[in-house]
């Protein structure tokens, strides 16, 4: 019946490929990009594109792109330069993906789009009429592999200004097809120093309607989240926001600067917090990050040591889910790195298959990649783009499985 | 007419389905247990059991381990259907966590066996169609393999590398990352 040349059990001893590709299917990507080297009939298993729906993908690059972006149907009309694209793979042959968004930016109705988040291969954005108004319109996602998109409806309340809104995208192919919106709104009372009210809008692909849960929130939840309403996405700051075991987590800050982490389902719901590892003395905090690599949480602050007058990062790793226990990972002095470090120098993105951070070096346009594992740098050069300082990053992870409301219509 | 239905549904949880392995050994199972199975369901579903059913795949010593399985999360999956009633005080939720907890170790143990056995229960699973058995069975093994260098794996699995030196550095090359 298989006419294929390549049937039965030719990769290992005992078992057809299909239950092979059963098993490389629970592997992680980096063990499988590895895995091509075991022979000829594993690599040709894992290359092949029928199965890349089924097998886990790398990360293969970073989109940098501009907080707004002008489409076709914006007064501006489209412009160039308004994004590049990091190549992090070092094959021949580059990589079929269109690094403008043209499938999307040339589309007559549209106008502005903002990227508002990036999750496992999809992108989303929020549709606006123009710069200087914060309505939306509606949410487009797309997925950049595939080119393919839909656009979502708004939650159909008024929103507030941008600033006092958040929305966060999940998305596993490797557990479903669908995606969730979580979408924070804040609402500022009338009196001064009266607490903000906050309502959390929850919207399914596969249901295809947004759910609201503004009553959620006691009084206890308020007391004990206190600084939950804190801005925690600021997409040009680096990533605080990541997906991990199917739960958001956001990094947020207390009235006293407390960093912690929001953990959420993505129906808005369930909610808790994870604390963060205990304080570095005699070091001030200057940024922090969370991210989500290697399906772990992973958690870098970045403090200025005053007795060595230079920053340092530390890696910290939530190894042990359940325990909730932060491992150090790694502590980078990024002035021995670097040669030079400025206060615009910023972590951009986090390598979701291995121990790399990436940097943008503000004062030469560079993206710089840390290799935790052998402690050194490689410099990507992206000199051709000059916004690459308060561009948004968003990390490139090939997704070949399509959510069924991407049916590019709008 | 009521209690004639109970009658009927009694006879039917007591239905018994013989299962007849390679080498020809015959094991009675009930219709609840024999069902994980969706293979075996459907031939259920066709009314072809009668007399038995012969699993030509699936040696006597594989057959004992899956209908172990089987048994083990059929009651499981009764005792979930019993709970999900109207009781959720904390007596009950204790008693599902101890039943999860105890599952969790019969899986454990389960998976205890040497490559060849765990490599025969995937197939017998895949055959079978038996979804939380390949599920757990492929998990184990993937578990086994993810980290492993490919000279591991070649040797864990007794594979030739029949890659040429050019391609093998080509790989390499290409996802250099990965092998760090």
């Amino acid at each position: 019946m298989d006419s294929r040349k390549r049937c039965g059990m030719v990769a290992t001893a005992g078992l057809p490929d299909d239950l092979l590709l059963e098993i490389l299917s629970r592997v992680p990507a980096k063990s499988l990009c590895r895995f091509k080297c075991v022979s000829k009939a594993w690599r040709d298993l894992i290359a092949d594109p029928i199965h890349r729906t089924k097998l886990p993908q790398a990360m293969e690059g970073l989109f940098f792109m501009e907080n707004q972006i002008f489409c076709a149907g914006a007064r501006d009309g489209c412009e160039g330069d308004q994004f590049s694209f990091v190549d992090l793979t070092l094959r021949s042959l580059p990589l079929d993906i269109d690094p403008c968004f043209s499938f999307l930016t040339e589309l007559p109705g549209l106008q502005i789009l903002a990227l508002q988040d990036s999750c496992n291969g999809l992108l989303l954005f929020e549709h606006r009429p123009d710069t200087l108004s914060d309505y939306v319109l509606g949410y487009i996602v797309c997925n950049s592999t595939t080119k393919q998109w839909g656009t979502l409806p708004t939650c159909g309340c008024p929103p507030p200004p941008s600033p006092d809104r958040h929305i966060y995208l999940a998305f596993d192919s490797a557990v479903s097809p669908h995606f969730h919106l979580v979408l924070f709104h804040m609402h500022w009372g009338k009196e001064v120093g009266e607490e903000p009210e906050m309502s959390v809008h929850a919207y399914s692909s596969e249901t295809r309607t947004w759910s609201h849960s503004q009553t959620d929130w006691d009084e206890h939840d308020r007391r004990g989240l206190k600084g939950w309403d804190q801005e925690c996405f600021q997409p040009s700051d680096g990533p605080r926001h990541a997906f991990v075991n199917g739960m958001l987590h956001l990094l947020i800050q207390d009235k006293d600067l407390e960093h912690q982490i929001l953990v959420m389902d993505v129906k808005g719901k369930s909610k808790r917090m994870i604390a963060m590892p205990a304080a570095v003395g005699g070091s001030c905090l200057a940024f922090d990050f969370i991210s989500q690599s290697q399906g772990c949480l992973h958690y870098f602050n970045e403090v200025f040591d005053h007795s060595k007058q230079g920053y340092e990062v530390y890696i910290w790793v939530l190894q042990d889910y359940d325990l909730q226990e932060w491992v150090l990972k790694d502590r980078v002095n990024l002035l021995k790195l670097l040669g030079k470090m400025r206060w615009t120098d910023r972590v951009v993105a986090i390598h979701q298959d291995c121990n790399v951070v990436f940097f943008v070096q503000s004062s030469n346009h560079k993206l710089i990649a840390y290799y935790a594992d052998r402690k050194d740098v490689t410099v990507f050069t992206t000199s051709q783009n000059q916004g690459l300082d308060w561009s948004v990053a968003a990390p490139y992870v090939p997704c070949f499985s399509v959510p069924p409301v991407l049916t590019n219509k709008h | 007419m009521a209690s004639a239905g109970s009658g009927d549904e009694k006879a039917a949880a007591a239905a018994m389905i013989t299962l007849i392995s390679s080498d020809n050994e015959k094991f009675e199972v009930t219709e609840a247990t024999a069902t994980l199975s969706q293979t075996i369901r459907h031939m259920i579903e066709d009314g072809c059991t009668d007399g038995g059913v012969p699993l030509p795949n699936v040696t006597s010593k594989i057959l004992a381990r899956v209908i172990e399985y089987c048994k083990k999360h059929a009651t499981a999956a009764a005792g979930e259907e019993g709970s999900s009633s109207s009781f959720s005080d904390a007596a009950f939720l204790e008693v599902d966590r101890a039943f999860l907890e105890e599952l969790e170790e019969f899986d454990d143990a389960f998976l205890e066996v040497d490559r060849a056995t765990l490599f025969d229960l995937i197939l017998a699973a895949n055959y079978l169609d038996i979804k939380g058995l390949l599920n757990l069975t492929c998990q184990k093994v993937a578990d086994s393999v993810k980290g492993k260098t490919p000279e591991q794996i070649r040797e864990m699995y007794n594979i030739v590398n029949d890659l040429t030196p050019e391609e093998e550095a080509e790989i390499r090359r290409e996802t250099q990352w990965a092998f760090e």
